[in-house]
């Protein structure tokens, strides 16, 4: 028992499919529409997967491993089909609204998923409430989201409108309600607009019509996901657990290693060879191909940490004989700066000693003066973009005229 | 006769463009997010795609025709069609496997990954619903898949695009391959009248 | 009750279901593709991680390079001697020793000691910093721009850019060389992992020019090739380099060079 109301909490809070393990989204975006939707279809996928989680395990030890799939993509789908056509008898608006988004519960991630998961490795009942603790959960998500799009979208919450603003600021309206109760008749405008509203006159207000639309779906989708991120990222700096969050799939097929999932691509290996070469080399993997996870056992760990500690060791031992061989080794810069500044002063001084000859040489010829301006300009090329920080465009000028306009500058 | 070509070509229209199957539908996203990080893969995963549903909405069709409906059992379209489609796949890639070693290499890893696609299945149950007679159906399907390909090719580009990009750290990833499916959807609801 | 319904339904399942499943158990039998058992075992041995750092598409396509004959059994740099000994007894040939390389960053230029002529805020990729002014905020064209490229692609985790300039973890390096193909300034270089002194400096340029913009750039005064003994040092258009197969790691070199480029890893 209690391992069933453990279950159902995972379900619900602890792996929520869609806000914590994002399977499913083709449903949660298509159905999600209004509340009333969202509602009926979480429940239609709730009966679903539970009456298959509960069939599958009880059928896990007969059914043979290489048919797997196709065994349980008939059973679900066997249900999906009850479903419908009680739905098609009894709430036929939810079967028109829903449409063949009911038929598609049976590709539905999160079904074939639990199965393969959890069903075909647990006892019935265990299996049974995952399913309705998943489907509650699946419910609730899409219940919540249907809510935001539909009030966002369509101006209603569960069907139900509300009052219509029409231009009018929220101080007007406060201070005109206060006047309507004072003073129904008053010609104000604010009083007029209270009167309209309460009359039932006016009812829904302007609502966004791209929420309801599919592009509504998608910005809702990414900045839920985007909330997900920032839980994910504080609570990898706080140190928890984080490695269920978006765990479920994160719909990179090609880079999958999940070979239990009925996408897992046949010579995966060869496509990610050749893919993850390019993709690498361009950058566009953003974690590299995965790799195979090495087991570090307790015993190397702690080689590991004693061949770090050596290391320290051996850099503290290095350090001081290098304090002690201080001396020495500052004569020897010592010599080699003085070396090093002869060098370099003879460098200069034989480049000076060449200017000046081209400055006598050049007085009388101009090929020798041009010579000199073109080496001018490169020092002061470089001025130039040190000065122009800000300005890139007139520093890429520059580098496309060159010295052209160096000179013109100058 | 003409007007039956132009129903056609109506359909075709509005299955590719005015009614895209991943970006007004939503069926067959989680390929449409997860294969489309390159323009290769993305060609590779178009190009299985409309493969394997113009193959599967004419086997579909067909099924439904001989089989379901003279025999009056038509409430069983879902399990068969699944059935099917899955065998069908399976089937192709033995085939191509051993046959067409480059068309394999292409695009055969993609196979299984559109079986349990809901873009397939929703295909073949929507040509059910709207009773396509057979060639309708086929031509549906195509139009359906390249809609899908045209899609998945934009999105690979604009992600290759914005690989490099300044993106706020919340949003990397997922969230704005999301936003920019969105903003596309958007531009195909420009399509609505076009037919 | 429609008991026909029923059984009609029944049969048409199951008759759907037994011809599917006998049509692809034959069509099994009949396509399959013969492949050589040995391909799977190679392909067992292999680390499995598809770096591409043997040249060839992935493990697989090493696997059947090695079949082929076209790949020697050591071609392997991330598995190393294990692997190369576990492919060779799998095909049938010695394995020759292989040397353990890792990829070094050929340059120090962090950010206090190297001067930036400008400050950057655009896109964060080193190979996008070609079209930028200068080709980049730093003063030195040589080095290391820091701006990490190859951190991205390292699919070991072993390149960091740690402040402002690239530097490799030895011990988590496997030699793959995407680092190597997708630094635009060819700035990282294949040492030996037993090296222990480095050049690390990329400049060409002369030795004031080098003052000006580093300060801890190789000037290419060639003391280091002067105090060598063995002869491994040499110095060419105003940057040192090691010949690892003439080194015996005394640390001369490192003592004497003013600048401090040579390091000691």
């Amino acid at each position: 028992m209690k391992q069933c109301m453990e279950r159902l909490y995972n379900g619900i809070i602890k792996e929520n499919p869609t806000f914590v393990l994002m399977l499913g989204m083709c449903p949660t975006l298509a159905v999600s529409t209004s509340a009333i939707n969202g509602l009926g279809m979480g429940l239609s996928t709730m009966v679903v997967l539970a009456l298959s989680n509960l069939m599958i395990s009880a059928m896990r030890k007969i059914i043979p491993d290489k048919v797997r799939i196709p065994a349980y993509i008939v059973i679900i789908a066997t249900f999906v089909t009850l479903v419908e056509l009680l739905l098609h008898a009894y709430v036929p608006a939810l079967h028109e609204s829903l449409g063949i988004y009911i038929s598609l519960i049976v590709v539905n991630c999160i079904i074939l998923g639990r199965a393969e998961s959890y069903a075909s490795k647990n006892k019935m009942m265990p299996s049974l409430f995952d399913g309705i603790g998943m489907g509650l959960g699946f419910t609730l998500a899409l219940t919540l989201i249907g809510l935001v799009r539909e009030f966002l979208g369509a101006g209603t919450v569960f069907g139900i409108s509300g009052p219509d603003l029409y231009g009018a600021s929220l101080p007007e309206l406060i201070v005109g309600l206060i006047n309507q109760w004072l003073d129904p008749n008053s010609t104000s405008e604010a009083v007029q607009l209270w009167n309209r509203i309460l009359t039932d006159e006016i009812s829904s207000f302007s609502p966004m019509g791209i929420m309801v639309m599919a592009p509504g779906a998608f910005f809702i989708l990414a900045i839920l996901t985007a909330i997900q991120n920032v839980i994910k990222e504080k609570g990898k700096k706080a140190g928890k657990d984080v490695s269920k969050i978006q765990s479920g799939c994160n719909s990179d097929c090609i880079n999958c290693k999940d070979s239990s999932c009925a996408k897992y691509p046949t010579d995966a290996e060869k496509v990610i060879s050749e893919e993850s070469d390019n993709l690498q080399v361009n950058g566009l993997i953003d974690e590299g191909a995965r790799l195979p996870v090495e087991v570090v056992k307790d015993e190397d760990k702690q080689l590991q940490d004693d061949e770090k500690q050596e290391e320290n060791n051996g850099l503290q031992d290095d350090e001081k004989k290098k304090e002690s061989n201080s001396l020495p080794v500052d004569e020897i810069n010592e010599e080699s700066d003085a070396e090093l500044n002869e060098e370099t002063a003879v460098e200069e001084v034989s480049d000076e000693i060449n200017s000046k000859e081209t400055v006598i040489e050049s007085e009388d010829n101009n090929i020798l003066e041009d010579s000199m301006e073109e080496s001018k300009p490169e020092k002061k090329h470089k001025m130039t973009l040190l000065e122009a920080t800000q300005e890139i465009d007139i520093v890429e000028l520059e580098e496309l005229l060159g010295e052209e306009e160096d000179d013109t500058d100058e | 006769m003409s007007d039956y070509i132009v129903q056609l070509i109506v359909i075709a229209l509005g299955s590719s463009l005015v009614s895209n199957v991943v970006l007004s539908q939503f069926l067959g996203l989680c390929p449409f997010l997860g294969v489309s990080k390159s323009v290769k893969t993305a060609a590779g995963m178009g190009g299985a795609v409309i493969f394997v549903i113009t193959l599967a909405s004419l086997v579909a069709g067909l099924l439904y025709g001989f089989v379901l409906e003279p025999l009056g059992i038509t409430f069983l379209k879902t399990i068969v069609f699944i059935l099917v489609i899955a065998a069908l796949v399976q089937f192709v890639e033995l085939f191509l496997k051993k046959y067409m070693k480059s068309l394999y290499k292409a695009l055969g890893v993609f196979l299984p990954l559109i079986t349990t696609n809901c873009a397939v299945l929703g295909v073949a149950i929507t040509n059910v619903n709207l009773e396509y007679d057979l060639l309708t159906s086929v031509v549906n399907g195509f139009a359906t898949s390249v809609g899908f390909a045209i899609a998945i090719i934009i999105l690979a580009g604009i992600r290759e695009k914005i690989a490099f990009n300044d993106i706020p750290k919340p949003f990397q990833g997922m969230p704005i391959v999301l936003v920019t499916a969105g903003l596309m959807a958007i531009a195909f609801c420009g399509f609505a009248g076009l037919i | 009750m429609n008991y026909i319904g029923i059984l009609t339904a029944v049969a048409v399942v199951a008759g759907i279901g037994l011809f599917i499943g006998i049509f692809l158990g034959i069509a099994s039998i009949a396509f399959r593709v013969k492949t050589d058992e040995r391909e799977e075992q190679i392909i067992e041995a292999l680390p499995g991680n598809n770096c591409g750092g043997c040249g060839y598409p992935g493990c697989s396509g090493l696997a059947h390079a090695i079949l082929k004959g076209k790949a020697p059994v050591n071609a392997c740099p991330v598995g190393g001697e294990a692997v190369a000994k576990e492919v060779g007894r799998i095909m049938g040939i010695e394995a020759d020793a292989t040397k353990r390389m890792v990829a070094f960053v050929k340059c120090q230029g962090d950010c206090e000691q190297t001067h930036m002529d400008y400050n950057y805020t655009g896109l964060q990729d080193c190979q996008m910093l070609n079209f930028v002014p200068n080709q980049g905020p730093k003063s030195c064209n040589f080095g290391c721009q820091g701006y990490g490229s190859c951190e991205r692609v390292c699919p070991f985790d072993a390149i960091h850019v740690v402040n402002g300039v690239a530097v490799v973890e030895k011990e988590k390096c496997k030699a793959c060389g995407k680092c190597l193909a997708v630094c635009p300034r060819e700035v990282i270089e294949m040492v030996p992992y037993e090296a222990e002194y480095l050049v690390a400096c990329s400049s060409k340029e002369k030795g004031p020019e080098v003052k000006k913009s580093c300060d801890i750039g190789c000037i290419g005064c060639g003391l280091c090739k002067k105090n060598c003994a063995s002869e491994a040092v040499t110095v060419d258009t105003f940057l040192a380099h090691i010949d690892y197969d003439k080194c015996v790691s005394c640390g001369v070199c490192a003592e004497k060079c003013p600048k401090k480029c040579i390091v000691n890893k």
